[in-house]
């Protein structure tokens, strides 16, 4: 469990014209996925920063379940609790993937054979197998599996938050949308709270429970993708996420947003992912010429229905 | 060379005061080095002043240094020892210097963000990950070493330099050769296997 508060936070930097935070409110709660979306230079990575106390507000607070970060909690005992992802993946170039790995299990003082299953459980998870990554170097494997590693390490102390900074930024578009599937995934089971920083607005609607746009140090908009695409608060945040190209908003929302749950059994017609978008759905309706679709998780297992009504209710 | 393979024990004394007193000087400068470089890197006023300082040491030929350094602590090994140490701060701080600057951003953030203390980025990331870099500064120290070291016979500290200045006195041509081929060997020997410990250190980075 990890809910974080920001009470009206604000950061200035020396020698800048406006400050890089102006006045920040923003709950977020527990297990959730929150994407912080703007443009370059508008506070997103600063506001990530504050809550493992790189930077530090010059006024205002930050309470993670309800206790203020910076009244009497120590502050090395704070990040570890924390797992981080950065850009650059931030991988020790001198460590195999193990010690990488258990760098935060090491600091926490775990027994050797709780760190060492816990690595092999992790590698697991984001699917690079054990045996063929473990001894490797961060030199000796590709950028998206550096960066699988990246989220393997911050996930190795078993934090209810994460921090993610443009984890994705560097990687090639293909690969990118892989690992944003596989961490949609890895989400699904551990439900933790995930601070996620990205420019790229295509990433926020993919990955997203609830998106902040932030503009120039303030919070333009707090809502769900569907929210953010449907009711956008102002021509900012239409322009930035594409708002009226309709097609494009069916390519960016996943079926399982606006899916209706299944309340019986129900007869089961053709099937379709979770996490495949609407665009897909609507595709697929109109070839299969049904009424209906079946929306199923990873094991085939029937979540819900949709139907051309949602899809035509569910935009703008 | 006969003089050698005829006096063994005399050439084995004088090497291992050479080794002595090179790599006693190295160890020392590079104790001294390591956290100097450490405290100056990122302050780039006090690193200019520093190295500045470093720098203009380096350019004092050696028998100057060790007359100046005679009356504080005697005609003995201990003036050429800090001679010598002298002599390599300018290149093993500059090397720290260098080897911490050529860290990624990105893995000193990650080390912090994730909870490592000040010593334990150092000694887990930092000094690890400029050792290639540190001890490169090293070889050349120590064969800076060496063959400034050869000088010290002349304040007491023996040496190989010994057999040159007695060669020179006596007009004993295969005293100075002796002496300078060994003094060479040395300082190459010194060099490759240095060398070898950067190159092994140096694997996995790339």
């Amino acid at each position: 469990m990890s809910t974080i508060r920001f009470e009206k936070v604000v950061k200035e930097f020396a020698g800048m014209v406006r400050p890089a935070l102006n006045g920040i409110d923003l709950t977020v709660d527990s297990g959730q996925f929150i994407v912080l979306l703007g443009p370059s230079g508008c506070g997103k990575t600063t506001l990530l920063k504050m809550v493992n106390r790189l930077h530090e507000p010059t006024s205002g607070d930050i309470l993670i379940d309800d206790q203020s970060i910076y009244n009497g909690m120590d502050v090395i005992h704070l990040r570890r609790k924390i797992g981080y992802v950065i850009q650059q993946t931030g991988l020790f170039p001198h460590m195999t993937v193990e010690e990488n790995i258990s760098i935060v299990p090491n600091l926490m003082k775990w027994p050797e054979e709780k760190t060492k299953s816990r690595v092999d459980e992790l590698l697991d998870m984001v699917a690079l197998p054990p045996n063929e990554f473990r001894e490797r170097y961060p030199a000796q494997m590709s950028g998206g599996q550096q960066q699988r590693v990246g989220v393997a390490r911050a996930l190795a102390g078993d934090p209810d938050l994460i921090l993610m900074d443009e984890p994705f930024g560097a990687i090639d578009a293909i690969t990118r949308t892989d690992l944003q599937d596989s961490l949609l995934k890895l989400q699904r089971q551990l439900r933790k709270t995930i601070l996620f920083v990205t420019h790229d607005v295509d990433e926020a609607l993919r990955l997203a429970d609830k998106i902040a746009i932030l503009r120039e140090g303030q919070l333009v908009q707090y809502g769900t993708p569907l929210q953010i695409l449907t009711q956008p608060n102002d021509d900012f945040v239409s322009e930035l996420v594409g708002a009226d190209d309709i097609v494009r908003q069916l390519g960016q929302i996943r079926v399982e947003t606006i899916m209706e749950p299944l309340l019986d059994g129900g007869p089961i017609k053709q099937t379709i992912y979770q996490d495949e978008s609407l665009r897909v759905a609507l595709s697929d309706l109109v070839k299969s010429k049904q009424d209906f679709l079946t929306v199923v998780d990873s094991g085939k297992q029937p979540l819900g229905t949709i139907t051309y009504d949602n899809i035509r209710n569910s935009v703008g | 060379m006969s003089y050698i393979f005829n006096n063994p024990d005399i050439i084995l004394k004088l090497l291992w005061e050479h080794i002595v007193l090179a790599i006693g000087a190295l160890l020392i400068a590079t104790v001294i080095a390591i956290p100097l470089g450490y405290y100056i890197h990122g302050k780039q006023k006090l690193t200019t002043v520093v190295l500045g300082i470093l720098g203009t040491l380096y350019t004092i030929p050696s028998l100057v240094l060790m007359i100046l350094l005679l009356p504080l602590f005697g005609l003995n090994a201990t003036t050429v020892v800090v001679a010598l140490v002298i002599y390599c701060q300018i290149i093993l701080v500059r090397n720290v210097i260098a080897g911490l600057d050529a860290i990624e951003p990105g893995i000193m953030e990650a080390a912090q963000g994730m909870g490592m203390t000040r010593a334990q980025q150092f000694t887990q990331i930092q000094l690890p990950l400029i050792l290639p870099v540190l001890i490169a500064g090293m070889r050349l120290s120590v064969v800076v070493a060496t063959a400034i070291a050869t000088v010290g016979a002349m304040f007491g500290a023996g040496g190989l330099g010994t057999l040159l200045f007695n060669g020179i006195s006596q007009g004993r041509f295969d005293k100075i050769i002796s002496g300078s081929l060994t003094v060479s060997l040395l300082a190459i020997v010194f060099n490759l296997s240095l060398q070898y410990l950067e190159k092994r250190l140096g694997k996995p980075l790339s």
